[in-house]
């Protein structure tokens, strides 16, 4: 079994003393840049890259790995505890974990997100170690009509997110579309809806508006309940998952962790996509769709798999092929490159000890994250019982902070604030705000494989039917928008027939 | 004429607006040959200019706005849910206006102030506001952003007032 | 537990943050504005130039990257920076001659403060090992057989790519599409997966994809070392020795004195025995326009872009 070898190696690179320290370490810094919302991974380990050039090549990626995929296990805390996206791929836990811990199972959802998140991590890990050369050829198969086509499935798929009408939902996702646009054409270097605003020029981050929409909105919602607020219940059930929950849970770990593994390997929005696809599915199958947006355990734990396995398979393409996926991964090649090692094709060969030693410090990193998590949960929870008073005006100051350190800007600040006006308006009016967020992370990707893929077709847009792998997904897309719309339109008849 | 649902209606014209504005952008905007916004680059579908895509994503919202306006309009009156809800302006003033506050005075007075009006500022918003404990809370939360972000994980924000004689200060610079 | 976990980490990161020295200048860390996406030519000689700063001046060299419009988006941002060397950023040639000649982008080519050119690389046409193209024959035959079917990826829209796209087309008399990418790291995939039937790119890309793709034919005088099989376009019947510049500029506020102290600072990395010996190794030519070279070196460039101006349709 040359497996076992290779892994053997591995192993033996990690399991030093000093490599699980970097390791542990990594895991600390993304937890906490994970919890603390706007803080990403992408600003930490682009801030420690330089400090990372005293230590050997394999520590040093084996921490900033660790920073990444603990800044994904952090995220969820604060989806699930205060309703904000502590990272842009846990948006989608915020719809059930929030309502959870509403409902006294903070300790529950947790506990599930971080056991979800290992399984996952897991069999990523697996799949990295015994299929990464062929996985990273079947991406390199998807051209940019087929990346379009995902993307349209992607949105459709969101659209099922929306409990209330499908029709504001689409809309949602349009408005995110056009908000991605805001900024300099990639293409022409013409700046669209910028309004000569210097700050806009480079277009609106994602965590400003996450930030906006989610956590400002969520405050002044929550502060005009008066003295009637009361967030969370008192009565908290049980601390821990316990064995019915995880067997109710099992499924939908088992396909969260199959879609994100698949949707991580493509370049662009793997988390985030795999997260929104997984609880779309997880919703679809379920046999009382209802209990979805209002605390289901499983509308946790399946995006909460889905972002993790994703986020740990978005490195085939960087050890295999040298291609950087996601604007952390590309800063992971900026470490091998500091270090003097060449990413590409010829990395598993020329340097087996950073490649095998990587994927084994992930499994031990992410066995790390629920040792460490676990016993965490208890404290998590106790965080619940502080009066809002005290809790709003922290989560306040850790989200100016947080969007301000994206660019240095103050001006996102500003901007974050119109976007938490902008929130509070979705809400008055009943439109939900996750949509909104895929379209606005989709919506350049989507814009620039649409012309490529127009212009490799000088302008025939057959091209997206007669290349299978576009073909499928936009049949997949039709058949899931068909399933959607089919019991609105059941509903329809239903009330025509009533006021017959 | 009873509108069926405002929420719904009023929802669908802010969508219906939003739309028009993003494709009257795109597109440009003229008054008997007079170009009053130039609009962008429309391109053919092979070659798309930057108008293309926000073009017609806006003439989606448009429609979709539209069409959810005029359903609004004949469904069933008084359904639960369907009325316009009170928006709170208080709140919405204290939290919002406290942010842009902490936005506009960072870089001139650092962090540590700024952080304490915009926690100070805030909790105005809540009914049951305390002054004293605000301030604590602030003072609190300050030092714990300033420990964990600045001195910590080395974030370059300032923490003082742009000032040279407290620049040299060396806790200042962190 | 929050402070518990503060102190292990404010104890990491400060163990692993050396102290900054004292000094003139940096006495803080330095943002360098890559203007393409990591992965790229741009970006790793500034990833090697990043360890060298950090080991002459002991001061941290921040890479921030941000792609789009072939640079132009943050090239047309740099004046907006404070001038006081906080911020530099990777500029290339022939892009700032040829973007504002086509006029979409915010910026005017004397708007750019360069202050040191110091690599070049040639261009090249590069397939992936898979390509029924064996060399620059092959590929020259397909396009005289089939007018305007064959794509090429390239980095950017007028940026050094594009224009030798367009000297190519003009030159060999063939047609065939540019298709524009963010960044040569962005192009890999398509190139890779023979999305595209080749790239109109650079040595190094090769070099960096070994094993992956072939070089057809590059743009340099005599046939380069680490690919003695690949024949130079002189050797195939076109007039064609280019490639792309790239180098260091500042915001224009930046005081003269210290565009000359940036300017030597990336000499001296230049010199850098290490920096050098990964530099040669990726396939990059280094070279050393000082500052006080400057104004005669972008003079003198700009004459020299005007024709592949005037082939790509730009007006001057």
């Amino acid at each position: 079994m040359e497996l076992l070898q290779h892994l053997g190696t591995g192993f033996e690179i990690a399991f030093t003393w000093h490599n699980i320290l970097y390791c542990l370490v990594g895991c600390l810094l993304g937890t906490l840049i994970g919890v603390l919302p706007g803080i990403g991974p992408v600003a930490t380990i682009a801030m420690l890259l330089p400090a990372t050039f005293v230590l050997h090549p394999v520590s040093a990626l084996i921490m900033l790995a660790g920073i990444y995929y603990g800044a994904q296990y952090g995220g969820s805390t604060t989806a699930i505890l205060v309703n904000l996206p502590g990272e842009v791929s846990s948006v989608v836990t915020c719809l059930d974990g929030y309502q959870m811990a509403r409902r006294g199972m903070a300790g529950k959802a947790l506990g599930i997100s971080a056991l979800g998140s290992f399984f996952a991590g897991t069999v990523a890990t697996i799949l990295i170690a015994g299929f990464a050369p062929p996985l990273a050829e079947l991406a390199l198969k998807f051209g940019p009509s087929d990346y379009f086509s995902l993307m349209v499935l992607g949105l459709i798929a969101a659209v099922v997110l929306a409990h209330g009408s499908l029709l504001k939902a689409i809309a949602m996702i349009i408005l995110g579309l056009l908000c991605g646009l805001i900024g300099t054409d990639v293409n022409s270097g013409v700046a669209r809806y910028s309004f000569n605003l210097p700050e806009l020029i480079d277009g609106i981050n994602i965590g400003t508006v996450a930030m906006g929409v989610f956590g400002f909105s969520e405050i002044i919602r929550n502060l005009e309940q008066g003295e009637a607020r009361e967030v969370f219940t008192k009565s908290i059930k049980g601390l821990l998952p316990n064995w019915s929950d995880i067997k109710q849970s099992a499924p939908a770990v088992v396909r969260g962790t199959i879609l994100g593994s698949a949707l991580g390997i493509l370049p662009g929005g793997g988390p985030i996509l795999g997260a929104f696809s997984a609880y779309t599915l997880e919703k679809k199958l379920s046999k009382d769709p209802s209990r979805f947006g209002k605390g289901a355990i499983e509308g946790v734990a399946a995006p909460e798999s889905a972002n993790n396995a994703a986020a740990q398979t978005s490195f085939i393409p960087l050890l295999t092929l040298g291609i950087p996926c996601t604007p952390t991964m590309a800063l992971m090649i900026g470490a091998m490159i500091i270090h003097g090692i060449q990413p590409g094709p010829q990395i598993m060969t020329s340097r087996p000890d950073l490649f095998w030693g990587m994927i084994a410090s992930m499994w031990i990193g992410n066995l790390l994250l629920v040792v460490l998590n676990l016993p965490l949960i208890g404290i998590w929870v106790k965080l619940l019982t502080v009066k809002y008073d005290y809790l709003f005006p922290a989560i306040l100051i850790f989200c100016c902070v947080g969007v301000y350190s994206i660019n240095n800007a103050p001006f996102d600040v500003l901007l974050a604030a119109l976007f938490g006006f902008i929130g509070y308006v979705f809400i008055k009016f009943s439109m939900e705000p996750a949509p909104l967020l895929l379209g606005f992370v989709l919506g350049p990707m989507m814009e620039e494989n649409l012309r490529r893929a127009l212009l490799l077709s000088r302008g025939d847009p057959s091209v997206f039917f007669t290349r299978p792998i576009s073909l499928t997904l936009l049949i997949i897309a039709a058949l899931l928008l068909v399933i959607v719309m089919a019991p609105s339109i059941a509903k329809k008849r239903e009330e025509v027939f009533v006021e017959g | 004429m009873k509108i069926g649902s405002p929420k719904d209606f009023w929802g669908g014209i802010i969508f219906a607006v939003i739309g028009l504005m993003f494709a009257i952008i795109a597109r440009g905007f003229a008054i008997g040959g007079n170009v009053l916004l130039a609009g962008y680059t429309m391109g053919t579908p092979a070659r798309m200019g930057p108008g293309f895509f926000p073009f017609w994503l806006g003439v989606i919202l448009l429609v979709l706005g539209a069409v959810i306006s005029t359903a609004a309009l004949r469904s069933a009156p008084g359904a639960e849910g369907s009325r316009l809800e009170r928006f709170h302006w208080k709140e919405l003033f204290f939290v919002l206006g406290s942010i842009c506050l902490f936005g506009i005075l960072l870089k001139p007075i650092g962090m540590l102030l700024a952080g304490m009006l915009l926690i100070v500022g805030a909790s105005f918003g809540s009914v049951t506001f305390h002054f004293r404990k605000s301030l604590l809370l602030g003072l609190f939360l300050v030092t714990f952003c300033a420990l964990v972000f600045v001195m910590g994980l080395k974030l370059p924000i300032p923490l003082c007032p742009d000032i040279d004689a407290l620049q040299s200060f060396g806790l200042c610079r962190a | 537990m929050k402070r518990r976990e503060f102190l292990v980490i404010g104890g990491a990161a400060a163990a692993a943050f050396a102290l900054p020295a004292r000094a003139a200048y940096p006495d803080k860390p330095v943002r360098y504005i890559i203007a393409f996406p990591p992965g790229g030519e741009s970006d790793i000689g500034a990833r090697l130039q990043q360890g060298v700063f950090d080991k002459l001046y002991h001061q941290q060299l921040v890479i921030e990257s941000k792609p789009g419009a072939g640079g132009g988006l943050a090239w047309s941002q740099l004046n907006n920076y404070p001038g006081d060397g906080s911020v530099i950023m990777g500029t290339n040639l022939p892009h700032l001659v040829l973007q504002p000649l086509e006029g979409n982008v915010q910026y005017k080519t004397d708007d750019i403060a360069n202050v040191h050119f110091y690599h070049y690389t040639p261009d090249a046409i590069v397939v992936r090992n898979e390509s029924p193209f064996r060399s620059y024959q092959d590929l020259l035959a397909a396009a005289k057989a089939k007018p305007g079917k064959l794509n090429f990826a390239g980095s950017g829209t007028n940026t050094a790519n594009h224009a030798s796209h367009e000297r190519f087309n003009h030159a060999a008399r063939v047609k065939s599409t540019y298709v524009p990418f963010k960044g040569t790291g962005d192009l890999i995939a398509s190139l890779l997966g023979g999305h595209v039937d080749a790239a109109m790119s650079y040595s190094t890309l090769a070099l960096a994809q070994k094993g992956k793709c072939r070089v057809l034919a590059v743009a340099t005088g005599k046939r380069l070392p680490l690919f003695p099989e690949t024949p130079t376009f002189q050797e195939v019947g076109l007039d064609w020795v280019d490639g792309a510049y790239r180098g260091i500029a500042v915001p224009r506020s930046t005081p003269q004195d210290l565009r000359r102290r940036i300017s030597s600072m990336f000499s001296e990395i230049n010199r850098d025995a290490d920096f050098r010996r990964q530099m040669e190794a990726g396939g990059f030519e280094l070279v050393d326009i000082g500052y006080d070279k400057m104004d005669a070196f972008m003079a003198e460039r700009k004459k020299a872009y005007t024709g592949v101006a005037k082939l790509m349709g730009l007006t001057a």
